[in-house]
Order: structure tokens, then sequence, then C-alpha cells
């Protein structure tokens, strides 16, 4: 399937009842939920849409549309999206998954056929039908299905010609913790916990007076760069960007760009006093 | 290889032992050797009354073995030694020792020039001066 032919429909439009904020907006890193999935899904979409209820998702600079029959979960976020799009296929996301992969998109929209409506992945035994593809011209069973006061999506999946497709460890970009689902504050530190790497930060001289430490630990973001630390560190430590020093990264001077891997030492080095 | 990092100022009796420990090796013709001492400087009127030194452990270890193993491939050494003092030396003590031993004169001579060039632009050692009123200023090479 080729970009263009597809839309990326991201579901944001939940009552988010167990975070209590609206999670789509949640910080995640150095985004937010919604902003992770908006992100995935232009990878493998010419055309992306939000559907929120709330507001806040203006700024990402994609449309926004509201549930046409709202409180109606994620079957009314679908059908607004379908109603929406322009394209024959549409991949709907929902935002609280935030550790499905560009790679896991790619392989589902290859399974995608004139055969069937919906093609759906199925982890561990359980349908994801908010990691599907869905044909537009199902937009109008869904107003039937809505109308008549159904909403479970499974049961959606049943009634239309489905093509559920495993996902499993024989595939190479498998990880356990693909389908992810984030419901609470303590579900999205523990996938930030998963998604950082851990840095172990020295530093020496005059910065370690400034910043008054000679050792800390810190969770970057993947993929991680030096300068990415090198901002969150002035961001903590404002002192330090009027602070001449060089980097080391396991004991090595680091260069320009370089990448941090989980584990790795960086030492912050003023000029040298030695001999 | 021994550490080089030594704790405190370089003492002189220790020079002289490895000197003497050095007839042994009866294929040296030449040795010459580096010291650096804490001077006194004078800081906004303030005398410095000595340097503490601190060092990135690992990091400067590994960086003086690299130097050594230059110093070792570029001139015809016998023997090379490094003392780098850390904590607290006072002015006119010593807190580093170069020692370039070769059997005919140039190599050492050349050897003991490079090593110290090299300690002062690779080896994350820092300093601070103690000024005669109690205050710090941190030291940087030139």
């Amino acid at each position: 399937m080729k970009k263009e032919d597809l839309t990326a429909i991201v579901l944001s439009g939940g009552r988010s009842s167990r975070m209590g904020r609206d999670k789509g907006l949640m910080p995640l890193g150095a985004s937010t939920l919604a902003g992770r999935a908006l992100k995935t899904a232009s990878q493998v979409a010419g055309a992306v849409m939000l559907i929120a209820n709330k507001g806040g998702y203006e700024d990402f600079g994609y449309p926004v549309y509201a549930d046409l029959y709202p409180q109606n979960g994620p079957a009314g976020g679908i059908h607004s999206g379908l109603v929406h799009s322009t394209t024959e296929q549409n991949l709907v996301l929902a935002c609280d998954m935030p550790l499905l992969s560009v790679p896991l998109l790619k392989h589902l929209s290859e399974q995608v056929n004139g055969d069937h409506e919906i093609t759906a992945p199925v982890h561990l035994g359980e349908v994801q039908p908010l990691c599907a593809f869905y044909v537009r011209h199902l937009v109008q069973f869904l107003e039937e299905f809505i109308r008549s006061g159904k909403r479970r999506l499974n049961d959606l999946l049943r009634e239309r010609k489905t093509r559920y497709v495993p996902i499993d460890s024989s595939l190479p970009f498998y990880a356990p913790g693909l389908f992810t689902n984030v419901n609470t504050t303590v579900d999205l530190a523990a996938v930030e916990s998963t998604d950082a790497a851990k840095v172990k930060v020295l530093f020496f001289g005059r910065l370690a007076e400034i910043t008054r430490r000679r050792e800390l630990e810190l969770q970057l973001q993947v993929p991680g760069t030096l300068d990415r630390l090198t901002d969150v560190l002035a961001g903590r430590f404002p002192a330090l960007k009027n602070e001449v020093f060089t980097v080391a990264i396991n004991q090595a001077i680091a260069a320009t760009g370089a990448s941090l891997r989980e584990g790795d030492e960086v030492a912050l080095l003023p000029p040298y006093a030695g001999g | 290889m021994k550490k080089v990092l030594f704790d405190g100022p370089v003492e002189p009796q220790f020079i002289a032992d490895c000197i003497a420990k050095h007839a042994a090796k009866k294929d040296i013709g030449a040795h010459s050797i580096f010291l650096g001492q804490v001077r006194a400087d004078t800081l906004e009127g303030k005398q410095v009354r000595a340097i503490e030194y601190t060092a990135y452990d690992e990091m400067a270890e590994k960086q003086f073995r690299s130097i050594r193993e230059a110093a070792f491939g570029l001139f015809g050494l016998s023997c090379l030694h490094v003392v780098h003092s850390v904590g607290m030396v006072p002015a006119g003590e010593l807190s580093l020792f170069v020692f370039a031993s070769s059997p005919h004169r140039r190599a050492c001579v050349s050897a003991a020039h490079y090593v110290v060039e090299q300690i002062k632009e690779k080896v994350p050692v820092f300093g601070r001066e103690l000024l005669e009123d109690g205050t710090f200023a941190w030291k940087k090479n030139n």
C-alpha cells in the first residue's frame, strides 16, 4: 500500500477517567501521548487526522475532528474519522498505545487486501481493533451499528469481513510490549522507564561546584543523543550554559552528535590543569 | 602498568630512588627528567599557597597509558615513568614527575618533552588554586 493511499485516524477522544486529565495530552518523554501517535502515524500514512472531543489538539498541525456521535467510545471516533477521510484505506490508531512501532504498522499494511474490510492484529489471543485498518465504506455500517446501541469493536469486527493478523515473536520487529496500553499515570511512568536509556553523568572541577553534584543518573528518551543530554542538563542547571567543557562518553572524548545508550557514562570535563 | 596518579606531592627522595634503581639497566645512556613544581603565582593580589588536584581517575589512567604507548612507539626509549599528584600540593613542591631513559640522549629528551605536552593536553586532571586568604580559584592550562 502506498503512503498516499492511506489515512491515519488517531483517536484521542476518550474520557480519560482513570488518568484524571486528558490522556492524549499527557507528557511522554519530550512529547505527549498524542504527539507520539501522530509522529508514528505520519511515517506510514499520507494523510493524518486527530479525533478529539476536547481542546488542546490544535497545535499539532493536523485536522482535528470531534465525534459525530459523542459518548460512543472508539466506535464513534472511528465513524467520525471515516466520514472525514478521502482514502479507501484507513489506519485507526489509539493514542494510548505508545509502543506501537512503524515496522509493525508496515507489516500490517502489507496484509491489507481487497478481500477484507478490516485488517486487525491479534497478539497473545487478544484482538487489537485500535491498531487496525478500516475501509471507508464501513462508515454507513458503523453509523447503524452505533445508532442501534452497539459499541463493542470486537462485535463490529465479527460482523464484517475481517482479516486477523497474528503478531508474535516470529516477526523480526516483535516486542512483547508493542500493544501496551496506558490508562493511568503509573502505566505511563512504566512505559517511560522502558523507553529511556539510563545514563550516568559525572561532573568535575568547577562544574561539580556549580551543580553541587559529582554524579547524576538520568533517564534519557530513546534514541538519546549527546545534544539532547546537554539540553536536559542545561535545563536543570542553567549556570552550565555559561561554562566551557568537553564531554567524554565511556572515558573517550565524544564526537558531536554522538548517540547515547543504556548504561553509558558521560563526563563533563572543564579545562584541564594537569602537568 | 603501575598507576600514575599519586596522592600528595612527589617527594625528592622518590626521584633519587628512581634514578638509583636504573643503575642496574646497562643499556641506558641517558635520562631526561621533567619535574613540575607548584609556582606561587599571584592572582588578583593574592598569592597561591597550594594547588588541589582532582582527576577523572579511570580516564586519566587510560590517557596516561596511551601517551606512554605512543612515546614508546615514537622514540627509542628503554624506560618511562610518570607520576602525577592528586590532592593538595603546596607551592614549591612537586606535582609531576616524568622520567624517560634511552640508550642515546636525543630520544629521552624528545620523549620527556612529548609526554609533558601530551599530559597537559589530554589528561583529565583539574586544579584549584588555594589562595592566601583561604579562597579557591580554578586553574586552566595554557
